[in-house]
């Protein structure tokens, strides 16, 4: 049975008859298969999206340190698809939908996004986020935003830093990064804008 | 041996000048701590000489609570947001105390406030999240408010936010300034509209009289719990700031100046426009404060002295100016570059002038300014890790009686 875009999303939804659920766990478990390339006709920025989304509701409560890395090499990829997978099988059904914090703990830096806001860390380095992320450098380091568009920011070690993204799609979107402590720098229109939507 | 150092110890205080908090004191100073931005109230009854570290005053427990606040007769209200509830705080035995509160429903940040009488407090609240302007009548001896909709246009085509920079009462009217944004883009990134606004209601009943536009410049007023710049002088005529500098309006083209309303007039005097950026001051400016006599007190920047909006906050690049606003003439005051882009930094008391200067670390002062004379002596130093001097009020007067 071929494991296509349709498929996987009538597994999402629990419809699958007995035989289509092995086929797609099968698929899953299947590391064999080095090419981590979605089933033709399925985009994989849309499927990454979709599953990050899927992913921010359905995890258990304990926060994960690392997350999962989309170019990491074939097999060790398919293994966290298993994992995250898996994941989605045993608590979707169950587990109600709360909002996660994620945080990412690097050797240079500890992330965190805030309510509503999402984060992960490409193979090159490259932050990509959306909502509000806070940045604590662990040294003076340089840092990439946006695979898309990229911005580069330098941070002080000892400092915390918010980087605002907003998660509505628009061409050539910006990012603010700011000092926490130089918030109250802002201008009161553009400070009360932050606080209103991040939440801060 | 140990009773004579200890006297010998005291009279070396004494002749220096160092000064205890005191409890009851009758200035209040309100300061940020340098690394932790912690903020701190110390109460003196002197400022026109010797030494006070704030950093053993009295810690307040809410943070970045300074720029929120309004002060009267020694009680801080605060609108706090996330309750809905306006609060009346007091320095009691050297703790920042919550003493009263009332419900505010729907009111969000404060856009600016004003007294109609000493014991009445008017707020202003635009929230943005829920489209709302609504204006709160609280009477503060007994914490019970009146909450309405302020019926003045909201945000319209192009703009999804205002601000709203004055609330002046002269009699049965009410005189508001405001002008609309558009935030979008990069957060936190806004535009300004090229116009300011100034609407006469009815009061108390709030019915809308009269409206009217000037472009000349843009911004009116200014989020008054972070530093004043409107006043009415002796006769009742109303000045205003319009701001449009980075730090408040964004519209830096147009020039920040000076407006007048005259007392017995209905709308803005169309004769009078003090163009501050035309004058020697040449730059854009936030604050103004009254002195007396026709003289206020303008606080600029220095557009060259910064880059970027942390910069305008952290670098020392704000000057004083005394202007005659009959004259339109400007003479600077021979103050150190002040830090801070919004402070409520000067205080009119007794016929001088208090003006806290933020210079730099062991360079902040209480200067004392004598319009009389036209003298200016750094007074009272304000010691410890203190990076910002962000409020100087005064709590009450020797007498014990309340301010006005």
């Amino acid at each position: 049975m071929k494991v296509t875009k349709e498929l996987l999303e009538k597994y999402h939804r629990g419809h699958c008859t007995p035989e289509e659920k092995t086929a797609v766990e099968n698929w899953l478990l299947d590391d064999s298969d080095v090419d981590d390339s979605f089933p033709a006709s399925v985009d994989e920025a849309t499927i990454q999206q979709e599953m990050w989304a899927e992913i921010q509701q359905e995890l258990p409560s304990s926060k994960p340190r690392r997350l999962f890395r989309w170019s990491l090499p074939g097999s060790v990829a398919a293994a966290c698809v298993v994992v995250l997978g898996l994941g989605w099988l045993l608590y979707r059904p169950h587990t109600p939908a709360t909002p996660q914090s994620q945080e990412i703990s690097g050797r240079d830096y500890t992330l965190a996004a805030g309510p509503e806001s999402k984060v992960q860390v490409t193979k090159a380095g490259i932050i990509n986020f959306c909502g509000r992320l806070e940045i604590q450098p662990k040294k003076d380091v340089q840092l990439s935003f946006i695979e898309q568009s990229p911005e580069h920011f330098s941070f002080q070690k000892g400092e915390t830093y918010f980087a605002f993204h907003t998660c509505q799609k628009a061409d050539h979107e910006k990012i603010l990064v700011i000092k926490e402590k130089s918030l109250q720098s802002l201008p009161p229109v553009a400070k009360r804008q932050l606080m209103d939507e991040w939440g801060i | 041996m140990h009773l004579r150092f200890l006297l010998v110890f005291w009279s070396l205080l004494g002749l220096i000048g160092c000064h205890q908090s005191h409890p009851e004191g009758t200035y209040g100073i309100y300061v940020m701590r340098s690394g932790d931005a912690r903020e701190y109230i110390v109460r003196t009854d002197q400022l026109d000489s010797g030494r006070i570290d704030p950093l053993k005053g009295i810690p307040v427990p809410i943070p970045q609570l300074w720029a929120e606040l309004i002060e009267r007769d020694g009680n801080y209200y605060h609108m706090n947001r996330k309750s809905g509830y306006l609060v009346r705080h007091r320095l009691i035995d050297q703790h920042f105390t919550a003493q009263d509160s009332v419900a505010l429903p729907d009111v969000s940040f404060i856009e600016n406030y004003s007294w109609p009488t000493p014991d009445s407090l008017f707020l202003i609240s635009y929230n943005r999240k829920i489209s709302k302007l609504q204006y709160a009548r609280v009477d503060v001896r007994t914490m019970q408010a009146q909450t309405g909709k302020l019926p003045l246009p909201l945000p319209f085509g192009p703009y999804n936010s205002m601000s709203v920079g004055f609330s002046h009462f002269r009699g049965s009217e009410l005189f508001v300034g405001y002008t609309y944004h558009t935030v979008s883009g990069r957060p936190g990134q806004y535009t300004t509209s090229d116009t300011l606004y100034v609407s006469t209601l009815a009061y108390p009943s709030m019915r809308l009289i009269r409206t009217q536009k000037d472009t000349k410049s843009t911004y009116p007023g200014s989020v008054n719990t972070e530093q004043p710049s409107t006043f009415a002088d002796e006769k009742g005529d109303f000045y205003f700031l319009a701001c449009p500098g980075f730090a408040l309006g964004n519209h830096p083209r147009k020039p920040t100046a000076i407006y007048r309303i005259k007392a017995g007039e209905a709308t803005l005097d169309s004769t009078y426009f003090f163009n501050i950026s035309a004058s020697a001051i040449h730059n854009h400016a936030y604050g103004l404060w009254y002195i007396g006599k026709g003289q206020a007190i303008v606080r600029s920047e220095r557009r060259e002295l910064f880059k970027t909006m942390e910069d305008h906050y952290q670098v020392p690049h704000l000057e004083f100016y005394v202007v005659d606003l009959n004259q339109k003439t400007t003479r600077k005051l021979a103050l150190p570059l002040d830090k801070g882009s919004a402070r409520s930094c000067v205080l009119v008391d007794r016929g001088l002038v208090y003006i806290s200067v933020n210079a730099g670390p062991d360079d902040n002062y209480i200067w004392v300014y004598n319009p009389n004379d036209q003298s200016l002596k750094k007074g009272l130093k304000i010691e410890g890790s203190v990076d910002y001097l962000l409020r100087l009020e005064k709590l009450k007067d020797a007498s014990g009686q309340t301010s006005d």
